[in-house]
């Protein structure tokens, strides 16, 4: 691409420039390649209940208020063990999720993903109660609240959340997420019970 | 000007190569600002749980405290660790700064990014702090879940 100058007056350098826009390409190639998309976050409202002057909201005062009790809890005596399973599969469970996040190749990260899968299923589930019935499943529990929501159909029904302080919130996500498909947006979480 | 000088009678076409280069470069330095761009707020590492009930963002900025809180109960505001105590202050320090709504509460809205293995009982004591503070506004951040 260089032209041979005629004579000493001309000194046009031409600049060869492909060389230049395949780094360029490279370059773009690389940033889009390393691109992270960061994840949509949402939001589930949560309430907490008030507390006014007389203790109580004021609802209109024709409306039945149901108040309706989940609690998510590890029962020690029907299995002693629980809180030790619990810690023991929360830790490998989070380690195999931090490999698969920092896995090399596709290959790693693809079978790390799915043993950090199979390690949360093994996190042992809290025992939930709906009004002090122990109920068995989250199938179980959607059909609990869809007799709820058959039996309340004038009636404000406020759901209470609670569940002990070791339970990952993952369950209680879940559950909130059950009463909300279920049409019950007053959900309220428990204050913390003096022990 | 990388314009060849002397067009060739031939067929072949000459690609003006500017243009092409200055956008290269346009999409070159937008890849690099959005890597740059993690808002401080989010940037701790947190699975959140999957819903598929759940709102997008309303709040405005400045009624926002988003705490984050990982798999061993501690609380994050803003990428930085914070214990019980230090977040009861900064909570204070919040619902104090905003003029409360008609009803006397706050009209600051607090998103807690728990992580799946978070226990529930951090989670709850931020809940104990805000009803302290008067700040009633509470949602739980979590990932979309199309079923």
């Amino acid at each position: 691409m260089k032209r041979a100058s005629a004579g000493q007056q001309e000194q046009n350098t031409e600049l060869n420039i492909t060389p230049m826009i395949d780094c360029v390409f490279l370059l773009l190639i690389f940033f889009v390649v390393t691109m992270k998309y960061p994840q949509i976050e949402r939001n589930m409202p949560a309430n907490l209940p008030k507390a006014t002057a007389e203790g109580q909201e004021e609802q209109e005062p024709e409306k039945e208020v149901i108040r309706y009790y989940i609690r998510l809890v590890y029962d020690e005596s029907r299995d002693p063990n629980v809180r030790r399973r619990l810690r023991s599969a929360v830790s490998a469970f989070k380690q195999a999720d931090y490999q698969a996040a920092n896995a090399s190749t596709v290959g790693e990260r693809e079978g790390q993903r799915e043993l950090a899968e199979d390690l949360k299923q093994r996190i042992p589930r809290p025992e939930m109660l709906a009004q002090g019935a122990r109920v068995r499943s989250y199938g179980a529990l959607d059909g609990q609240l869809m007799l709820l929501e058959r039996s309340a159909e004038d009636a404000d029904v406020q759901i209470i959340l609670d569940a002990d302080r070791e339970v990952p919130f993952m369950f209680v996500a879940r559950v909130q997420e059950i009463c909300l498909r279920r049409g019950f947006n007053k959900i309220s979480f428990a204050e913390k019970r003096k022990k | 000007m990388p314009k060849v000088r002397e067009p060739e009678s031939g067929d072949e076409a000459h690609v003006d190569m500017t243009p092409m280069i200055d956008v290269t470069f346009l999409l070159i330095i937008f890849f690099v600002t959005i890597q740059q761009l993690t808002v401080l707020e989010v940037a701790t590492q947190v699975t959140l749980p999957e819903a598929s009930m759940a709102n997008p963002e309303t709040a405005e900025d400045r009624d926002r405290l988003i705490i984050s809180v990982d798999e061993n109960g501690r609380f994050y505001v803003a990428n930085e660790p914070l214990d019980l105590e230090a977040l009861g202050k900064r909570l204070e320090r919040e619902a104090k700064a905003g003029k409360p709504d008609e009803e006397g509460y706050s009209t600051r809205t607090v998103f807690i990014r728990a992580d799946i293995t978070a226990p529930y009982g951090a989670v709850q004591d931020i809940m104990a702090a805000c009803r302290k503070n008067n700040i009633f506004r509470l949602a739980f951040r979590v990932r979309e879940w199309k079923k």
